[in-house]
């Protein structure tokens, strides 16, 4: 009997099996996910039609899900599955259309906007797709894939009635960079700031704080090309217009004290690293900071306040960084593991890593926003479970699972760069400050005669056991007891040291 | 007269003297090499040079043969910020990490 009614149903979906050209043509012209009839979804369960006509399908799916606001992360998967089943798709009329709609649909609302249209574009690679916001997507594909000649021939062509035309000149910029080709970042990115926010971009409703969040960072990329290039003064100049309304205020006071430094103005130096480790940015992760500091101190051979500021970087930062290392050390490699390392963002999993690390991480911007993404997914999946199509739900929940897994491992290989980059700076600054440590006992050692034996060389190379703890005071430093602190001081303090080099000769 | 015989005899000396320095330079060759960043490096090979010296322990290096230890040559100061430009702009987020 079961026999039976299994065999009447699969002749009558036989009978009334819709052809691959209708089957794309309902499905391409429905406005809703939910106005697809379910003979749609059997048509799409069916085994019978050929890789072909199933690329054909699952490229109308993902324009039908890209109008669906909660469902269009959802259009890359499809796309992606659409390829694999039949690479040739890509060359279709139907890859157009579906790239024009998807593009249409998406804009740049938020970062998954932009993975998912970046990742559509990296699809069409084969394809003959032109016009400004695929050379932008297929641009940024070629920069993130660390093609950066290739990205050097594609986004500058980016024309300026495009609402792109700012990130792409940001991105050329920044292959440039990567190229050595110095003269055309400084030219990329100078084109980024001297730009208002254009037509364009009000049209396609891109935020004004977008618009200046990016032209703050070219600004802040080119204080560091002046850096990198020893034109110190401009240097200056441009991380000093990163003023404290700005997204890069903390950045820019530390590096700001490394160009400060280089032209040698040592009281304008130390007054931009009072504020970066003023309160206002003790969850900041910045071991350079007090140590630049006791750089510039002993450069004006003012020995003791350098010991003091030692002792500040040590009890600051040895233990976070130690810990650090150590969890860089030991943490698991591949893949998998960066889905390890993604879960570091969410507030409520505790890691065994210090306060300030997990602060800086979890306060990055872009991790912010990509944290943000993820939410929207797991939340996005609550809903998928109320899709009123239950054959159509296999397809929906493994696309939207694929992405949920695609970001939570680029987020995650973020979250391990950042780490790196910290753990490093942390080594290599442990290492300067004892260097530094040795030269300040060599010139106490100097100064103080016949007591030379005090000065033991495991002491003299910088022993563990001098870094201890000590809560020395320090006229500069942010004190304790001080109530109030004012953040428009932020950024224009100055201290009136003076050289003491040769004061004791 | 012999007085200028002596200063010039003594100038003949020292300018040899010099000359016999500089020789010793050339005894160890320069060369320029690039790392894989590209920055340029230069190296001398002491290779074939005649150094002739004794070892100190670190105690006595630093406390009885040394005036003053020259750590400030040591201390490395930061050439550029591209650690962080690549922050600022992550790649490797959208394409699928490997």
């Amino acid at each position: 009997m079961h026999f039976l009614v299994a065999l009447l149903s699969f002749l009558s979906l036989q009978a009334f099996a819709l052809t691959p050209n209708e089957v794309w043509t309902r499905i391409a012209k429905s406005q809703r996910v939910n106005d697809l009839p379910e003979e749609i979804y059997k048509a799409l369960s069916f085994s019978g039609p050929s890789n072909q006509d199933e690329a054909s399908y699952l490229t109308a799916l993902a324009i039908l899900h890209s109008n669906d606001k909660i469902l269009r992360y959802v259009a890359y998967p499809y796309l992606a599955k659409a390829s694999s089943k039949w690479p040739g798709i890509v060359e279709t009329k139907e890859s157009k259309v579906a790239w024009a709609k998807v593009n249409r649909a998406f804009g740049r609302k938020t970062l998954l906007d932009d993975l998912s249209l970046t990742l559509i574009a990296s699809l069409y690679e084969r394809s003959q797709l032109d016009g400004p916001d695929f050379q932008f997507y297929f641009g940024h594909y070629y920069f993130d894939s660390g093609k950066f000649a290739k990205a050097l021939e594609i986004l500058p062509k980016v024309p300026t009635n495009s609402h792109q035309y700012r990130r792409a000149q940001f991105f050329s910029a920044l292959a440039a960079l990567q190229e050595r080709r110095q003269i055309d970042a400084e030219e990329f990115l100078q084109s980024v700031v001297s730009l208002n926010r254009t037509r364009e971009e009000a049209r396609a409703r891109v935020s004004a704080s977008a618009v200046q969040r990016l032209r703050e960072l070219a600004v802040l990329n080119l204080a560091r090309l002046y850096y990198e290039q020893k034109r110190f003064d401009e240097s200056v100049t441009s991380y000093r217009t990163l003023t404290q309304d700005s997204y890069f205020f903390y950045e820019s006071l530390n590096e700001q004290a490394w160009a400060f430094f280089m032209l040698g103005y040592p009281n304008r130096d130390l007054g931009a690293l009072y504020s970066a480790t003023s309160p206002f940015f003790s969850h900041q992760y910045n071991p350079e900071a007090y140590y630049l500091t006791a750089l510039i101190e002993t450069a004006l051979c003012q020995g003791s306040e350098a010991e003091i500021d030692l002792r500040r970087f040590v009890r600051h930062y040895r233990g976070e960084g130690d810990v650090l290392r150590e969890f860089m050390k030991n943490a698991p490699q591949g893949k998998d593991a960066l889905v390890q390392f993604a879960q570091l963002l969410d507030p409520g999993q505790t890691a065994k890593l210090g306060p300030r690390t997990l602060e800086t991480l979890r306060s990055n911007d872009y991790l912010v926003e990509g944290a943000k993404a993820l939410n929207l997914l797991k939340e996005q999946k609550k809903r998928l479970k109320t899709n009123r199509f239950p054959s159509g739900q296999v397809y929906i929940t493994e696309a939207h699972d694929d992405m949920t897994r695609l970001l939570t491992l680029n987020l995650g290989n973020y979250v391990k760069k950042q780490l790196d980059t910290m753990a490093r700076t942390s080594q290599s600054t442990i290492s300067e400050a004892r260097l530094l440590y040795a030269d300040i006992l060599t010139e106490k050692r100097e100064k103080i005669s016949g007591q030379e034996t005090d000065f033991e060389d495991k002491v003299l190379m910088g022993d563990e056991k001098a870094f201890t703890d000590s809560k020395v005071p320090s006229a500069r430093a942010w004190t304790e007891d001080k109530s109030e602190f004012w953040l428009d001081e932020l950024g224009y303090h100055v201290t009136t040291y003076k050289s003491e080099c040769g004061a004791d000769q | 007269m012999k007085a200028v015989v002596v200063i010039i005899l003594s100038l003949l000396t020292a300018a040899q003297g010099l000359g016999q320095n500089n020789a010793l330079e050339k005894q160890a060759p320069k060369k320029y090499i690039k790392d894989a960043q590209g920055n340029k490096h230069q190296v001398v090979d002491f290779e074939e040079s005649n150094i002739e010296g004794r070892i100190k322990l670190p105690s006595g290096f630093y406390i009885h043969s040394r005036r003053r230890a020259k750590t400030k040559r040591l201390i490395q100061l930061r050439s550029n910020f591209r650690d962080q430009v690549e922050l600022t702009a992550p790649r490797g987020l959208i394409t699928s990490p490997h």
